[in-house]
């Protein structure tokens, strides 16, 4: 089994950019829809992250990264706590590195309750931060589930989320430091739409010098409808987006214009993000609009192309 | 203490249809002061459920009620022993405990439960009681100013607030106070912040519930010879 670093893991380790696109597996068991995603980004980004059930039920996050990585794009596999006991977590992850996936996102889950799974039970056995620091060394992941060791996969290129918009500040930046001490190489931010509030946090983390310590990366996310503007708007938790956002692409007229106020919404938030020091890439978020997201690539010209 | 919440009327109407004779057991210790199956809850609850069998075409039934000091231990429960003998049901207003002491006790009555067993918690303001303790078995308190993370954040977290905390509130319920926000802010004010600086370690849960049902054994106060009740 190859030990080489993934693509990602070099770049990351080199100082280089990243770009990377977000995809949520569908709602069903149909491989095309990710195969579609993955082709279509295949030579644009730098690596495709894949949702673990983040909006209910959705086809599993695992078998739709083995599905990209066999694409030409290599995916990111993003991994909730909210799901899985530290047995399952540590087993898919091992499971991932045997499919050739060894990019993990880690993160908590939004809680089930505001999902239509309201009823299913949680699980929260550890936090994402104890699994950033189990998947850096696997021989304390060993430890973790009562193992004497775990042989035979990684090294990982580890990530997490950082939040932004999210409350008590500092410690929120708290979090932040600790995900970056247990291991984490890269944190992709929520989907920005507040800048102000998003440069009062990153003069924070530039305080610290986190961003000297792991990749941050900016999430932007298209809105390609007044509909969805509105319920991103009104979503839990708060995606925090600015009066003057929702109304701005619902005041355009027909479906066409309001998508395209969407995009420029999106260029103008990544053209504003360049201006910051110290950021390492965008994740474009796109909810299934692929050619949204490869005209907000293109406008920015941030594709790797 | 234990929280518990009355079930409606109807139900526990429709879990005695069978029955003709039956005994409404109120308990005197959390319950009764968390007003949900003590004596005067007992009381008016009898009064409903035998007017909802009248209205419902069962007036025969024999609804009677009692009251015990503890549900959860024998030396209370056997004051009920001769009284169950002439009943064919007893509904328990007792936590969930207080319902599988009886049932354990009287093995031949069946035994229904008359509340909704919620939590180990406090009287946060009149009428309004909040969950404080998960029971766990290996208490953290220590690690976090006294305030809980396993039952009082939505996702357990020990290592900060998530991304969902908006403005002190949590993303589940935006009436719940986000714990990490109260952690916080306490161990700010005492000055102990630098307590949440290192990286917490995972849970054994295996304390808890999660090692199957638990036993607490003082054998100091076991009486000689009879070891632990099995």
């Amino acid at each position: 089994m190859t030990k080489e670093k993934t693509t990602l893991h070099k770049r990351l380790e080199n100082g280089e950019s990243l770009l990377i696109v977000e995809m949520s597996p569908p709602k069903g068991g149909d491989s095309e829809f990710v195969r579609a995603a993955a082709k279509g980004f295949a030579d644009k980004a730098h690596a495709l992250g894949v949702g673990d059930n983040r909006h209910g039920v959705a086809m599993s996050a695992l078998a739709a990264a083995s599905i990209v990585a066999q694409e030409g794009i290599e995916p990111i596999l993003h991994i909730t706590t909210r799901d899985r006991n530290r047995t399952a977590l540590v087993s898919d992850c091992l499971g991932a590195a045997a499919l050739g996936i060894r990019n993990v996102l880690c993160t908590t889950g939004t809680h089930q309750t505001l999902s239509p799974s309201r009823s299913a039970k949680n699980v929260f056995d550890i936090d994402s931060v104890q699994l950033i620091q189990a998947l850096s060394n696997l021989k304390s992941a060993g430890a973790l589930v009562g193992e004497a060791g775990l042989s035979g996969a990684g090294p990982y290129c580890i990530g997490g989320v950082a939040a932004p918009f999210a409350d008590p500040l500092e410690m929120q930046i708290l979090r932040l430091a600790k995900k970056v001490q247990a291991g984490a190489q890269f944190l992709i931010t929520q989907p920005v739409f507040d800048l102000d509030r998003f440069e009062t946090w990153w003069s924070e983390v530039q305080r610290l010098e986190l961003h000297k310590k792991t990749a941050f990366i900016a999430g932007v996310q298209i809105l390609t409808s007044a509909d969805e503007a509105r319920q991103c708007a009104e979503s839990l938790p708060s995606p925090c987006v600015p009066s003057g956002v929702p109304e701005r692409i619902a005041s355009r007229n027909d479906a066409a214009a309001q998508r395209a106020a969407g995009i420029e919404i999106a260029v103008e938030t990544v053209e504003r993000l360049k201006q910051l020091d110290g950021l390492r890439g965008f994740e474009i978020r796109c909810e299934g609009e692929n050619d949204a997201a490869l005209e907000v690539i293109a406008k920015t010209k941030l594709g790797i192309a | 203490m234990i929280v518990a919440d009355r079930k409606k009327v109807p139900e526990i109407r429709d879990m005695i249809a069978k029955h003709n004779k039956v005994l409404l057991v109120g308990c005197g210790t959390c319950v009764t002061v968390c007003l949900s199956g003590g004596e005067r809850e007992v009381g008016i609850l009898g009064s409903a459920l035998r007017m909802a069998l009248r209205l419902g075409g069962r007036p025969d039934v024999t609804v009677d009620e009692c009251t015990i000091e503890r549900q959860c231990e024998d030396a209370f429960i056997d004051i009920l022993a001769q009284r169950v003998a002439g009943y064919d049901a007893i509904v328990s207003f007792g936590c969930g405990a207080g319902v599988q002491a009886l049932a354990e006790r009287f093995p031949e009555t069946p035994v229904y439960p008359g509340l909704n067993t919620q939590f180990i918690g406090i009287l946060e303001s009149q009428g309004v009681w909040t969950e404080k303790c998960s029971g766990c078995g290996n208490c953290r308190l220590g690690e976090y100013a006294g305030i809980c993370p396993i039952t009082r954040c939505a996702k357990k977290l020990f290592n900060g607030p998530c991304a969902g905390s908006r403005g002190g509130k949590c993303e589940v319920n935006p009436e719940l106070e986000c714990a990490w926000q109260l952690i916080y802010d306490r161990c700010k004010a005492l000055g102990i912040l630098d307590k949440l600086d290192a990286i917490a370690e995972p849970q054994d849960w295996s304390t808890g519930l999660d090692g199957g049902p638990r036993k607490v054994v003082r054998e100091d106060q076991c009486i000689a010879g009879l070891g632990p009740k099995a």
